[in-house]
């Protein structure tokens, strides 16, 4: 065991695993997100508390990861390559494992001018992949960047994000495969509502025989309305949105419940698909449906593997 | 080159606030090909202030003057007789120039007549683009020709991040994803095999990080002894 | 120094729409500076007019592709677009320059706009700063 977490075992074990993503207070109070945590506690693995996501300030990660932690769930702590330099994320790392924080996402970040920070200077010390390097480094040779010893390593389980939406669509997979051989142990996808363009990925993947060096979460977003498909379909960068989904929420009498429809369809056909080790559910803004979706989904009680 | 483009003229004002004898120094390298410091634009702001000033029934003085170089002392010193009377230069050379003006005539007040942008090249008239990061340790050679430091968003050094759709960065429609670029040149080169490999975090000692920058080429160099005989004394 | 009101900065070709038989009086306050072309016009020509006296500038050039040489009136069009700016950014208001594109039988058009740029000069009288948007 790398770093002993509950996603690390589950996955390890072959178990179709479930992570979440939980939205961090623009406060100091984590009153609502520790109702969040017991809410959705036992619907997933892990949770992930993203960071600033959309270059919004908001709690940090690993002050949120601790709340999960001390409501009894695991998280996952995500982590930017847009704010920190090398020093300040490597400290970052030993003080979330220190914290008893089993999981790390190493991710490149929104970047600074869609947030309300715009005129913030970014980091981008290292990207992503260099980031890997760095903390696989840390917890297997038990050495930071440049070789001093840790006295005592952070046993962490790497995760990084793959968008296989994003182009140019014949380097996504070369992409992943750098991120592997960096040190990815777990790998959360960028939503998916293109199911051929995501089949085409993970064909590709196994020919590459990725899926067996890294486990693949693939990422699902439920729609609220028509507009947010509309939204995501022509706003957000890096996605694709085909039209029979919007066409689907369009025409349905009860938006809400069509969107869940659709995610918990997408995670049956997700769950089919060979190297696909587990969903990301992104409720974003919309927390209170994982167990919905999960149980919708079949993927509950979730194991218990010590 | 060095790409800059002209501060607004109302800031150019406030900073000119009390002083009527006014000299605008242009420079005929870079600034002029990036249409923002050359002759004209010595001209016309030069007009401009003069024109203001009418409409305040103020008197002013605008002297004009374009260097060859504002960043080399050799043609700085054409400036000396033109700056007898002046009680501040606006330069409208970059930043550098503007810097060397102050060094060579440190008890006349030199202010920026632009903002330094980039490094960078025409793309075609009147528009530039910044190509390079001046990272001091430059990685063109495992990149397709294309700086992932100067033109991604997030100077990534491994590949694209998620944002990159239809060949365009996600910060702005108008932007190419370097990225995008870096993989269609190294495609076409037969080179992808360079993608494969992880490139580790970079070394930014030559880079700012270091400090300012000097850099030293010893073959020209001059000597003491050297410097004084060039100089005519023994 | 002027003491006219308007200046009009001409293409010598459009010239011929300000005076169709060449000795015709011009209208009262107008002064017509002409260029071999209207790609000759630059700004600190239109800044100049303004800061010597006159109330508003008018450039005059031939109809967009009907320049003798090519691309005259474009250049000026640009120009005209950066004197704009210029004033705007100096606290003027950037409709004291404006740009006609005219052919030489349009004597009428010609007149039309001396009037409407009399009354503008009329209305916004001697420069004066903060007259803009600023």
């Amino acid at each position: 065991m790398r770093s002993g977490s509950n996603l690390e075992r589950v996955l390890e074990s072959g178990t179709f695993a479930v992570t979440a993503e939980i939205a961090p207070p623009k406060s100091t109070s984590t009153e609502g997100l520790r109702k969040k945590v017991q809410a959705l506690k036992g619907c997933a693995e892990a949770f992930n508390l993203t960071d600033n996501q959309t270059a919004i300030v908001r709690l940090s990660s690993m002050a949120s990861s601790v709340a999960c932690l001390q409501e009894g769930a695991e998280p996952v702590m995500q982590m930017t390559c847009r704010d920190r330099n090398r020093i300040a994320m490597q400290s970052d790392l030993l003080g979330a494992a220190s914290l008893g924080i089993r999981n790390v996402l190493c991710l490149s970040g929104d970047h600074q001018t869609f947030g309300n920070q715009k005129e913030a200077r970014n980091v981008y010390d290292i990207d992503p992949v260099q980031q890997l390097m760095v903390f696989r480094q840390m917890r297997d040779q038990g050495q930071v960047w440049g070789g001093d010893t840790i006295e005592e390593r952070p046993k962490v389980y790497l995760g990084a994000a793959a968008n296989p939406f994003a182009d140019p669509f014949e380097y996504r997979v070369a992409r992943l495969a750098k991120k592997v051989k960096a040190g990815a142990d777990f790998v959360q996808t960028q939503a998916i509502f293109d199911l051929d363009r995501f089949e085409r990925f993970m064909t590709e993947v196994r020919a590459r025989r990725l899926d067996e060096q890294v486990h693949i979460l693939a990422g699902v977003v439920p729609l609220k309305s028509a507009n947010a498909a509309r939204y995501m379909k022509t706003k957000v960068s890096g996605m694709s949105v085909p039209d029979e989904v919007v066409v689907r929420m369009k025409s349905a009498s009860d938006p809400k419940k069509e969107g869940i429809r659709i995610c918990v369809e997408t995670i049956d056909h997700l769950k089919n698909i060979p190297g696909v080790h587990g969903v990301h559910i992104m409720a974003i803004g919309w927390e209170e449906m994982v167990p919905t979706i999960a149980e919708q989904s079949g993927l509950l009680p979730r194991p218990c593997i010590p | 080159m060095i790409i800059a483009e002209r501060k607004d003229l109302g800031l150019i004002s406030k900073m000119l606030e009390g002083r009527s004898k006014v000299l605008v120094a242009g420079c005929r390298s870079c600034v002029a090909i990036c249409h923002a410091g050359g002759e004209k634009e010595v001209a016309a702001t030069a007009e401009a202030l003069r024109l203001r000033a009418a409409a305040e029934g103020r008197h002013i003085d605008v002297t004009e003057m374009t260097l060859e170089r504002q960043c080399e002392k050799e043609w700085v010193q054409e400036m000396g007789p033109h700056l007898q009377d002046r009680e501040i230069v606006l330069s409208l050379a970059c930043g550098v120039g503007a810097q060397v003006v102050q060094e060579m005539y440190p008890a006349t007040l030199v202010v920026p007549g632009l903002n330094t942008s980039n490094m960078g090249a025409p793309e075609e008239q009147g528009i530039y683009l910044e190509k390079c990061a001046g990272c001091g340790d430059c990685v063109l050679h495992l990149t397709g020709g294309i700086c992932p430091l100067a033109r991604c968003s997030k100077s990534m050094l491994n590949g694209p991040c998620g944002g990159s759709q239809n060949g365009k960065c996600e910060v702005n429609p108008d932007t190419a994803c370097a990225w995008d670029l870096i993989f269609h040149s190294l495609q076409r080169l037969g080179r992808l095999d360079l993608l494969e490999e992880n490139i580790p975090p970079k070394n930014w000692l030559p880079s700012r990080s270091g400090g300012p920058r000097r850099i030293v080429r010893p073959p020209v160099v001059q000597g003491e002894e050297e410097k004084r005989s060039r100089e005519g004394s023994p | 120094m002027s003491t006219s009101e308007i200046t009009c900065l001409c293409c010598r070709s459009a010239r011929t729409a300000l005076q169709p038989n060449g000795d015709e009086e011009l209208p009262e306050g107008v002064s017509v500076v002409e260029m071999p072309c209207s790609g000759r016009i630059d700004e600190v020509m239109m800044l100049r007019a303004l800061r010597t006296g006159s109330h508003v500038v008018m450039v005059i050039a031939c109809l967009d592709g009907n320049c003798k040489n090519r691309t005259g009136n474009y250049h000026a069009r640009r120009r005209v677009d950066e004197a704009r700016s210029l004033l705007s950014q100096l606290g003027l208001d950037p409709r004291r320059v404006a740009m006609f594109s005219l052919a030489s039988n349009q004597s009428s058009c010609w007149l039309e706009a001396v009037k409407d740029m009399r009354e503008l000069a009329d209305a916004l009288g001697p420069i004066k700063l903060m007259e803009g948007d600023r």
